[in-house]
């Protein structure tokens, strides 16, 4: 069968985006790193497409976590440039509100081990479990094990950050 | 031989399971073991719930432009029967459901096996007027997905434990129009009562033949016998009708659990107590290389009184 690039795309380039972006949390680079999965895979023409765009895409973002902490202390003083053209403040808050909540994620899933995480956001971007143990080395049998260990650990890391939240809220305003 | 008390079901195999990562005589065997155990029924809940939450949690961790999207399509697996959405509907009419639904991977909008245990929800679904408490129950924690796994434990046990209508625990609901009155059940039992469920007239000694395990209340005669043919190959269904010395009658129900607990709701809407379900022989249906085990229970019914009616059930005999 001939390499189908267009349905590739179609069926999981938002799924890789997804999956680049819990790994660098940038948008504008999880698409730019997606599109240079993309580009590999029309190159390659990989027999198993969609087992290889999420391995080639984990690769990339592994390259790209050690190149950022070069550049990060660049970064850090490029972030904070005002923003140019205010949104207006309800979106503002929405945005704000977004964030903290993505940050919580953030953090939840890093107190997850690295190989529960990847078997977890594998199985998030769509990956079926033969799919999942091929890419991380694991036996078919122990992804249920590690994906059951990975929900639960996210879930429950989640819960402790708004419990603490709670907390903070609650002491804040008895003080 | 396979056991008939399997141990629990570790929580990856759920996990598996609810994945639809599972071959056929897996899931075969998880289903029935679901059927059977209320314990693994709540983990399944459990499981479901915390499931759903993670997806949930990681959902919130997408750049905007895809945030609002629907989750990566999972690519179907071949094992996935479109028939799926007439799980629930199977799970109503009768004992095809063991033989037929499939859990429907990654597909949120599926029904999920845990709806066919909800038995006020069904009920509600299939005729308002006679749930109409369990309906709003069902309206009112469903809005609140955080209870879920709670609310499906407590639904389920229901289906199994004895349903007290109009007997010494409950009062039946005078908002009810419909007046309690006293019918007969079998009457109730015509051909056309239950969608898609034949029940036919049978004499003792025909339904013995039929391979029918003819539950009874021993002692009391017989005044007559319904037997529901299993649609996939099981024994049937049968119902016992059974006068006692004072001329009230009683009627003992012996089937798969789905197929017993759909009756119970007809016996229950008429007014009448059920005893406690009872574990029976189990069933094997399908082929002889790939058996699947169905769960049987017995139930009696009568316009008796809960603990009257329970001590009648020392007097049951199962063939």
């Amino acid at each position: 069968m001939a390499f189908d690039i267009e349905g590739l795309y179609r069926t999981t380039y938002d799924a890789v985006v997804r999956f680049l972006y819990r790994k660098v949390w940038d948008a504008d680079r999880a698409e730019d790193l997606a599109q240079e999965v993309f580009m590999r895979a029309l190159k390659h023409e990989p027999e198993k497409p969609r087992s290889w765009v999420f391995a080639v895409a984990a690769n990339i973002a592994r390259d790209e976590a050690r190149s950022a902490i070069r550049r990060r202390k660049h970064l850090t003083l490029l972030t904070h440039e005002p923003i140019a053209s205010p949104a207006p403040l309800a979106d503002v808050q929405e945005d704000l509100e977004q964030e903290e909540r993505e940050a919580e994620v953030k953090r939840a899933l890093a107190t997850l081990t690295p190989r529960d995480r990847e078997v977890l956001l594998l199985w998030d971007a769509g990956l079926a479990y033969p799919e999942i143990a091929e890419q991380t080395g694991l036996a078919v049998g122990a992804v249920g094990t590690t994906l059951a260990r990975a929900r639960k650990r996210l879930v429950a890391a989640h819960d402790r950050m708004e419990a603490q939240r709670h907390e903070e809220q609650r002491a804040a305003a008895s003080s | 031989m396979r056991s008939s008390v399997r141990p629990h079901l570790p929580e990856e195999e759920l996990h598996a399971w609810l994945d639809g990562e599972l071959s056929p005589a897996q899931r075969r065997e998880i289903a029935e073991h679901l059927l059977a155990c209320l314990i693994c029924r709540a983990l399944e809940a459990e499981v479901r719930a915390l499931r759903a939450r993670s997806s949930a949690l990681l959902a919130l961790a997408s750049p905007a432009r895809i945030r609002g999207l629907p989750l990566p399509a999972r690519r179907p697996r071949r094992r996935l029967r479109p028939g799926a959405a007439a799980a629930a509907a199977v799970a109503l009419a009768g004992g095809t459901w063991l033989a037929t639904s499939r859990p429907a991977p990654g597909d949120e909008s599926a029904p999920r096996l845990a709806t066919a245990f909800v038995a006020p929800a069904i009920l509600a679904a299939v005729s308002p007027a006679l749930a109409p408490d369990a309906q709003a129950t069902v309206a009112s924690t469903e809005r609140r997905t955080g209870s879920r796994a709670r609310t499906l434990t407590l639904a389920s046990r229901a289906t199994l434990t004895p349903n007290v209508i109009g007997g010494l625990t409950r009062t039946p609901p005078t908002s009810i129009s419909r007046p309690l009155r006293t019918v007969d059940p079998m009457a109730e039992l015509a051909p056309s009562t239950l969608q898609g469920v034949r029940w036919e007239s049978a004499d003792y000694s025909e339904a013995r033949q039929a391979g029918a395990a003819i539950a009874h209340l021993d002692g009391v005669p017989v005044s007559s016998v319904r037997l529901q043919p299993s649609p996939v190959g099981g024994r049937p269904t049968a119902m016992v009708r059974q006068l006692l010395a004072d001329g009230r009658a009683v009627w003992v129900v012996e089937g798969t659990e789905g197929e017993v607990s759909d009756i119970a709701r007809l016996l229950e809407a008429s007014g009448l107590t059920m005893s406690a379900a009872r574990r029976v022989r189990p069933d094997y249906i399908g082929s002889d290389a790939e058996p699947t085990r169905t769960v049987r229970v017995v139930t009696v019914a009568s316009y008796l009184p809960y603990d009257s009616l329970e001590s009648l059930t020392e007097r049951l005999r199962v063939e």
